[in-house]
């Protein structure tokens, strides 16, 4: 932590931990997440259902699901200041305008019964109060900016008139709309088709290029992080197990689990004849093992694995990773 | 050898579609599948791959005798498939299996995992209550589930188990063919690897062939053989997997690849390969589907449709420029 306050990162995150509560018990579901996130910069959050990815999403926009979710601990700072001693009119505020959030389904962040036009100037008349002409202007540039053909002429049009690809369009203008400085998306393409996926990653990054706002993107896909991060942070049972840039974690995976990840992935380069695999499923979060989470699926583990939770090994600037064995020869 | 186990030819499925008001509407009709030919060899898997709308689901459906073909001939190990019935509809059915996306809606979730995979075996009457229990057993090991998953149900396991029952219930009648379609994509990384795997070791083990729908194109390059590339109800191209990835052919093919998300960040960052969305099924373009987002088109590719032409290396490719 090289801590004077000019070089102070953009989001701090630190020892997060949300609970859930449901009929069979409490779930831990986020367990002590910290980082950071720069200016500018793309963090990608990657992995498997269950682990907590959009959780910790939720969290820092304050937007757990209710009633039964909770943030149970820790520290959410964005510019510095403390989003979890804000009130819930201050969140509204900070929502929208400084941050933005896109989930996976542009349906279930679209009023179906509001012209898109409409739905784009919402934020903007409520954290900006502009003229009508403001307004109208605003909308149409926001509209264009994300690439929507004849903007004046589909303003008017509703939701059920454009496609998948379209939708997630609008989503993206609204979300951007008051210029936010950090933009949460929660797989924000997997209900696209490969080639309306690459348009719409294309969109994103041009989108971060013109308006340096800093990215969260929240995936199970190595492949968006491959396109889109500048560091990675890979989450297993609640926890972030590994940390690092983005060529580091592809060329050189510390942690078993990233590793087996990696390797369990197909190839379009080579033809194997069998795919690595992970035996096993992860654990109960409602009861999470006190060693390391991975290490019952674990083909490195020890007993050593079981005794208590591994500590940050750092493996070089930026690198970290949650295991004993890691940067062991 | 030689024969293959499946042929279509020239297949053709339209839904007719009312367009405007309820019965003063304009009565339309949608060509899902537009003339597609193609053959499965006996045990190998030829993978489809095409965005949402190209008709490869409703290409698996008609093989699957769930809509009836408006024209074209479907042949399966030589025999005539179109309006068979009695018997032979019975053979057919044992002969060919599906395993679909949601394993989850694919389960009756009120019966036990050993009467679901049991369930076709009683169906056609195969077997004695008690060698089908035998069976299941037997299946159940394939597929690598737990000795006493036959007397739970199915909430009681995950979605990855969950494909490994409906893969159990698929291979009980002993298919020659198994119909795939996004057999992985509700299930994560390791999981997916999984299913892959025990795809590939029962193929390895049966000789069963696989029809594989897919949007993901590593997977489908991972278990093809042989591939055939949608757009809008028609087969754009086909060929060997290995030379279809490294020459691919067709612009659309080429797209397609070009779109697919890279394997390592090292990659360059190419603008996106296609422009523009796909047109309107309800008024294909003229001649050419493709033309609209091509672009290489030029003029005769709106006045004449390109028909699939053999390439070299097996590969066909439908197309006046190439």
């Amino acid at each position: 932590m090289a801590g004077s306050e000019v070089t102070r990162p953009l989001l701090e995150v630190e020892n997060l931990r949300v609970e859930l509560a449901t009929r069979s018990g409490l779930v831990h579901a986020v367990d002590g997440v910290s980082f950071h996130l720069e200016a500018g910069e793309t963090l990608g959050i990657v992995g498997e259902s269950g682990c907590g990815k959009t959780m910790t999403a939720l969290a820092l926009q304050r937007m757990l699901p209710r009633p039964g979710g909770r943030i149970a601990g820790g520290a959410i700072r964005l510019g510095g200041e403390d989003l979890l001693a804000k009130s819930e009119a201050e969140m509204r505020d900070i929502r929208g305008r400084d941050m933005a959030m896109i989930l996976q389904d542009p349906m279930s962040s679209l009023n179906p019964v509001m012209s898109i036009g409409a739905q784009v100037a919402e934020p903007i008349r409520a954290h900006q109060r502009p003229t009508r002409d403001g307004l109208h202007a605003a909308v149409l540039r926001m509209l264009d900016a994300v690439r929507i053909p004849s903007p004046a002429a589909r303003a008017g049009d509703y939701p059920h008139q454009m496609s998948g690809g379209m939708r997630q369009r609008v989503v993206g203008a609204i979300a951007l709309s008051c210029r936010p400085r950090l933009l949460i998306a929660d797989e924000p393409t997997t209900a696209l088709d490969v080639t309306i996926q690459a348009q719409y990653l294309a969109l994103l990054k041009d989108l971060q290029r013109d308006t340096g706002v800093a990215m969260i993107l929240i995936t199970h896909d190595f492949g968006i992080v491959a396109k889109m991060c500048d560091r990675v942070a890979v989450m297993y049972a609640g926890r972030i197990v590994e940390t690092a840039d983005v060529r580091t974690l592809f060329d050189r995976p510390a942690h078993p689990y990233t590793r087996a990840l990696l390797e369990a992935l197909p190839s379009m380069e080579q033809r194997s004849a069998r795919l690595m695999v992970i035996d096993g499923q992860p654990p109960d979060l409602r009861a999470p093992p006190s060693g390391c989470r991975f290490a019952p699926r674990c083909t490195l583990a020890t007993t050593a694995c079981l005794a208590e939770y591994p500590a940050a090994t750092t493996l070089s600037p930026g690198h970290v990773a949650h295991c004993i064995r890691a940067g062991a020869p | 050898m030689s024969a293959p186990l499946l042929e279509i030819d020239n297949l053709h499925k339209h839904f007719p579609v009312r367009r405007g008001l309820p019965l003063l509407g304009t009565l339309q009709q949608v060509h899902a599948v537009d003339g597609v030919t193609f053959s499965i060899a006996r045990g190998e898997t030829f993978g489809i791959v095409g965005e949402s709308g190209c008709g490869k689901t409703t290409l698996t459906r008609v093989i699957l005798l769930l809509e009836a073909a408006t024209s074209g001939e479907m042949r399966f190990d030589g025999r005539g498939v179109n309006g068979i019935g009695g018997g032979a509809l019975r053979d057919y059915r044992r002969a060919v299996q599906a395993v679909f996306q949601d394993p989850n809606s694919a389960l009756s979730p009120r019966m036990r995992v050993g009467d679901i995979v049991g369930e076709p075996m009683r169906a056609i009457g195969t077997h004695s209550a008690a060698d089908r229990r035998i069976e299941v057993e037997r299946l159940l090991k394939t597929v690598g589930l737990r000795d006493n998953a036959a007397s739970a149900y199915p909430h009681e396991f995950s979605g990855g188990q969950r494909q490994r029952i409906a893969i159990a219930r698929a291979l009980s009648t002993k298919p020659r063919l198994i119909v795939l379609d996004e057999p992985i994509s509700a299930l994560d990384i390791s999981i997916r690897a999984q299913i892959m795997n025990l795809l590939r070791d029962i193929q390895d083990a049966t000789g069963t062939a696989f029809l594989l729908i897919a949007h993901d194109l590593a997977v489908v390059k991972h278990m093809s053989t042989h591939v055939g590339v949608m757009y809008l109800g028609k087969l754009v191209e086909t060929g060997p997997a290995d030379s279809l990835y490294r020459r691919p052919l067709h612009p659309y093919t080429r797209a397609l690849l070009a779109a697919a998300l890279p394997a390592r960040p090292d990659h360059e960052d190419a603008p996106p390969p296609l422009a523009g969305e796909l047109p309107s099924p309800f008024a294909p373009p003229s001649g050419c589907r493709f033309r609209t987002r091509c672009p290489i088109a030029e003029a005769r590719c709106a006045a004449a449709e390109p028909t699939l032409r053999p390439m070299g290396d097996g590969q066909s490719v439908a197309c006046h420029r190439v």
